[in-house]
């Protein structure tokens, strides 16, 4: 009950309506960003800084596109190469996709149920501040003696256990990052469990709610695996134990067990977010409830519990028992079965909708059709023996590139102007918009199709050269890469010009929009649903 | 005549001359005003309920803490302490968050007095007005924000109902100005 004062002494008057009104006039300034509790605020610091650090991870992947333009040595040398890519994945997936999803969820969420906040803002607060330490302390170990981490995001034993002190930089950080991504999942569960308004049943609740709410259960119980993991890596450096260490008795095929735990269903923490947003953002511009609801609840769970069994995808080739192996795949591609139920529903959807193409639709379908390929290259790669073949090649980076940056990343483009309107309440200019979506869509594809190309021919992935039949669709991705980087400059433009002058945007600008924070007038008020909506 | 009205998530209990204990569990802990006119109380509501809460907190726990037993066999026991850690966190938040599912204020009208009484986690506040002297604002937020109700007497306003869904804090303030106008 946040506007009923917690201290009130008997005969000690408080006016209550003043009281209330100094609340709703926040502290301006920097200070109004650095002890905010709203979640309006939060989110919009959670998403501003996921951008920052899209564009610094992009700058890195830009120096590797840039380096493999050629073969040959050219700007960078072999390590640093190393640390780039390394850096690249752990800014990627921690700062910029994971701060992405939660700032839509600290935006949306007490929206979409009708709760006037996060159910602890203060702890939402320390979330969020957390993150820039982390990020500085990252970008900091390029600056230490030994460089940065080099042995991929994996951070595989024994390489972090020899690495330099930027090593246990980058374990501190990610230290950082798995608190504060703990406290924002116990937040976001306590959130939707507890303060729904009156008749927001579990099963009315939006999808883009229910795929947080078991993205936040995936993230409580895997984070203390990453966290124990690291924790064993930086004892093994430094305090004397051998628990990856073959020379002591360790085990280092035992990091990647642990690691893989962890690593998968983190896969699906980037991902189902971005399935709850397109799932939004399809109904509202098909004017069409959103096909087989139940079902896609039901897929989305089914796809956590999977992600806990499929860890050992990633470990075909260091050797288990062909059981094993085949235990893997099955369960890999029994993924496939409640993914394939969401993509069914989602085209259902759409099907005799009443069909508009404004730019979150672009970027759904866009979504859709590129998430799908990656999909079907993941299920190529789930078969063991074809997966021997192509592990550790430009194959894997193609999937994984087509689930994440089509997956994610586009449901994020595709969220941030759906509710840019009604968070910012002007419009943006839906023409540039456009050009975005067409501009990333071919880019992205220039970048990273022909990665399938050179996969399939056998390029390795993490090298700095290569052989020189490989040149010709390097040169291809890496053009592509500089116009998907140069594309997003147009999204900051496009943003930026909108908070500053974009037209007024109404309270529903979309007409088949029926979410609850539709109800609401544009720009959103300070705060919201102080008194509980009224659920049909 | 007794009248009560029981909305079954927001546990609200609207009564005029109320003479006995309310029926429902959450509004029996707290003392009846006996011969009130009017009485309403309001709780924010808890979607979850606590039965509920603590038995999705155990089934996290077997969770978390299987995995971590399960990997502390195979030699990796340093998952363990921050299994601990994550659901110590999660027991501490929930349960600083049911310390406030309790919160409740109630406003009674009865005789030539208003009370608006409020309990929050621990403390507890009671304002008495003359009820010659009250009136009530409903402050009409449309389209910024919801409505609010407040008493104003001798200078001092204090608001209350904010966990009270909108239709309800209508049909509320409509009831509330008529007794009072029965002075």
């Amino acid at each position: 009950m946040s506007s009923i004062p917690h201290h009130q002494g008997p005969g000690h008057a408080i006016d209550d309506a003043h009281a209330h009104d100094e609340h709703a006039h926040h502290p301006g300034g920097i200070m109004r960003w650095i002890t905010t509790t709203n979640h309006k605020d939060i989110g919009t610091l959670y998403l501003w800084f996921s951008f920052i650090m899209f564009i610094a991870g992009g700058c890195l992947a830009l120096t590797i596109r840039t380096e493999l333009f050629h073969p040959g040595l050219q700007i960078v040398d072999p390590e640093f190469f190393n640390s780039l890519t390394t850096l690249h994945g752990l800014i990627m997936i921690f700062g910029a996709i994971m701060p992405a999803a939660v700032g839509f969820a600290n935006w949306q969420v007490p929206l979409m149920i009708g709760a006037p906040d996060m159910a602890f803002a203060r702890m939402n607060n320390w979330s969020f501040w957390l993150l820039p330490f982390a990020a500085v302390l990252l970008f900091a170990s390029f600056f230490v003696p030994g460089g940065a981490a080099a042995g991929g995001w994996t951070l595989y034993a024994p390489l972090s256990v020899q690495a330099g002190m930027g090593m246990d930089l980058t374990i501190f950080a990610i230290h950082i990052m798995g608190a504060s991504s703990i406290m924002g999942s116990i937040n976001i569960i306590t959130t939707i469990l507890n303060l729904r308004a009156p008749g927001m049943t579990m099963m009315k609740m939006p999808l883009f709610v229910w795929t947080w709410l078991i993205t936040a259960y995936l993230l409580i119980a895997v984070m203390p695996v990453l966290a124990g993991a690291v924790t064993m890596l930086l004892t093994d450096r430094h305090f004397g134990t051998s628990f990856f260490n073959a020379a002591g008795g360790g085990d280092p095929v035992m990091f990647q067990h642990i690691f893989w735990f962890f690593g998968h269903p983190e896969v699906y923490i980037m991902i189902l977010p971005s399935f709850g947003i397109v799932s939004t953002i399809l109904p509202a511009f098909s004017r069409k409830p959103l096909f087989g609801y139940a079902s896609m609840v039901y897929a989305t769970s089914s796809i956590a519990i999977l992600s806990f069994i499929v860890w050992a995808h990633h470990m075909f080739t260091v050797g288990m028992p062909a059981a094993g192996q085949l235990f893997f795949m099955y369960a890999t591609m029994l993924i496939a079965v409640p993914t394939g139920v969401k993509v069914f529903n989602w085209v259902t959807t759409m099907w005799k909708g009443s069909m508009t193409f404004e730019t979150p639709m672009l970027f759904a379908i866009g979504f859709i059709f590129l998430f799908t390929m990656g999909g079907f290259t993941g299920l190529v790669l789930a078969i063991t023996p074809v997966d021997i073949q192509l592990q550790d090649t430009y194959y894997v980076v193609a999937h994984f590139h087509y689930v994440l940056v089509a997956g994610s990343l586009f449901a994020f483009f595709g969220g941030v102007y759906y509710w840019l309107p009604k968070w910012s309440g002007r419009m943006y200019n839906e023409k540039l918009g456009e050009w975005h979506f067409w501009l990333t869509m071919i880019f992205f594809n220039v970048t990273f199709f022909p990665m399938h190309f050179l996969g399939l021919a056998g390029m390795p992935r993490r090298v700095p050269d290569y052989a020189t039949q490989f040149t010709d669709w390097n040169m291809v991705a890496t053009i592509g890469a500089y116009g998907f980087g140069l594309s997003q400059l147009l999204f900051f433009y496009i943003v930026l010009s909108c908070i500053r002058s974009g037209p007024p945007a109404p309270a529903k600008p979309w007409e088949g929009a029926d979410t609850l924070e539709w109800t609401l007038p544009s720009p959103l008020p300070y705060h919201t649903f102080e008194t509980p909506p009224a659920i049909k | 005549m007794l009248r009560s009205i029981r909305f079954c998530f927001s546990f609200i209990h609207v009564s005029r001359r109320l003479e006995s204990t309310p029926a429902t569990s959450s509004v029996a802990a707290w003392p009846p005003i006996a011969q009130a006119e009017f009485c309403v109380v309001s709780r924010r509501n808890d979607s979850l309920g606590p039965r509920a809460r603590w038995t999705l907190f155990a089934s996290l726990c077997a969770v978390s803490f299987g995995l971590a037993l399960g990997f502390a066999a195979l030699g990796a026991w340093m998952v363990l302490p921050y299994s601990a850690a994550g659901m110590g966190l999660l027991y501490g938040a929930w349960r600083w968050f049911e310390r406030h599912t309790g919160d409740w204020e109630r406003v009674t009208v009865t005789g030539d007095r208003v009370l608006v009484e409020r309990e929050s986690g621990d403390a507890r506040t009671r304002r008495e007005f003359n009820r010659c002297w009250t009136r009530l604002e409903v402050e009409d937020g449309a389209p910024v924000r919801a409505s609010r109700l407040a008493l104003r007497s001798e200078g001092e306003s204090i608001r209350f109902g904010d966990a009270l869904p909108v239709h309800e804090l209508n049909r509320i303030a409509r009831e509330l100005r008529r007794v009072l106008a029965r002075r």
